[in-house]
């Protein structure tokens, strides 16, 4: 009770917030696995006001944790203040230890937020991944790698030999799926406003955010869907969105 | 900015927009306020793991001779149903010592 307080992100201090219907009141429509649950959690959410920011927050958790539903409740809380007006949204875990020291660093940062939320509004994040299909593109390299169809002419069992052929056929691979996914970067970058790169994940050849206008997502999409049949099965072409801008918090150029 | 009309995350048929597939973003990019405490959070380290990064392991590598050799088990296979299936009218010269002269010639190098 000391004041720490869990922080999704930060808004304007005019945001349309509307406070969580409190728990207990009939859910005119249910959703989610256990609606009443998800509501006790988001109650508590609040706007810290500072100057011409706010920012939004929840009781901090007693002990932090990152469980499936502590993750959940952070991308939940953000979509739903996100559908009311533009939102920054922060990292996962950040507590701030009390309102008076939030408050500080609101008008401290305040020009940079400003900025980054006049940038976002009117705008929404999509995230594209580019995935590789394992089994079309080994078969692929197998035919057509000239390296790799060298090796295997001549590979024995032996480990070594068996090391050095899969070192080809994922160095063949990467190559292949990285023409895929530049091809995909470069038919949807004209149709953004910014990108993000995003982190290197398991499985994807590309990993991109895009700062899409709201008039442009169906296009966006109606884009990927295209890339996707067009890639002859060899990545799938999957989008995310649209999403609370996660990766444009900062200021294009600042 | 404008309601969206979309009650969840557009994803295309067979993945479910669900937390997972955005993970990283949440986990990676947003504000962080260096004067305040990012809790160290247990857990946190389990679902690194599940979107760790790509990094191409000797595991990978042999992943692959397998997936090679699988695929010329298939391909092999597909051959002599191939042949099974030929009529049996054809000239058994022209079938039976073309392999015996290649491996000849093979282990006599």
């Amino acid at each position: 009770m000391s004041g720490a307080v869990y922080v999704f992100g930060i808004v304007a201090a005019d945001h349309p917030f509307q406070p969580p219907d409190p728990p207990g009141k009939p859910d005119p429509a249910p959703a989610g696995d256990d609606p009443a649950g998800e509501r006790e959690r988001d109650a508590g959410v609040r706007l810290v006001r500072a100057g011409a920011l706010a920012a939004v927050v929840g009781p901090a958790p007693p002990r932090p944790r990152a469980r499936r539903r502590d993750l959940l409740a952070h991308q939940r809380v953000l979509e739903r203040v996100w559908r009311m007006g533009p939102v920054l949204p922060m990292r996962f875990g950040v507590v701030a230890p009390d309102g008076g020291r939030l408050r500080a660093e609101l008008v401290r940062g305040a020009r940079r937020h400003l900025d980054a939320l006049a940038q976002v509004t009117g705008r929404a994040e999509v995230n594209v991944k580019v995935v590789p299909d394992e089994e079309v593109m080994v078969r692929l390299v197998a035919e057509q790698d000239p390296a790799v169809r060298q090796l295997r002419g001549r590979a024995t069992r032996s480990y070594p030999d068996r090391l050095r052929l899969g070192e080809a056929v994922a160095a063949a691979l990467r190559a292949r799926a990285a023409l895929d996914a530049d091809r995909v970067l470069r038919a949807l970058r004209p149709l953004a406003v910014r990108e993000s790169a995003g982190p290197e994940v398991a499985g994807c050849a590309l990993n991109v955010s895009l700062l899409v206008a709201d008039d442009r997502l169906d296009a966006v999409l109606a884009e990927v869907a295209r890339l996707d049949g067009d890639l002859d099965g060899r990545c799938r072409v999957h989008a995310f969105g649209p999403l609370p801008p996660y990766s444009f918090t900062v200021p294009a150029g600042g | 900015m404008t309601v969206m009309a979309q009650a969840a995350p557009m994803a295309p048929a067979g993945r479910s927009g669900s937390l997972y597939d955005t993970l990283e973003l949440i986990l990676d990019k947003g504000i962080v306020i260096d004067a305040f405490v990012r809790v160290s959070l247990i857990g946190i380290e389990i679902l690194r793991v599940e979107v760790r990064v790509v990094i191409a392991s000797v595991d990978t590598f042999l992943r692959y001779a397998a997936a090679l050799g699988q695929l010329e088990l298939a391909q092999r296979q597909a051959r002599e149903e191939l042949v099974a299936a030929l009529p049996p009218a054809l000239p058994q010269g022209l079938t039976e010592p073309e392999p015996q002269t290649r491996a000849r010639a093979r282990s006599s190098r």
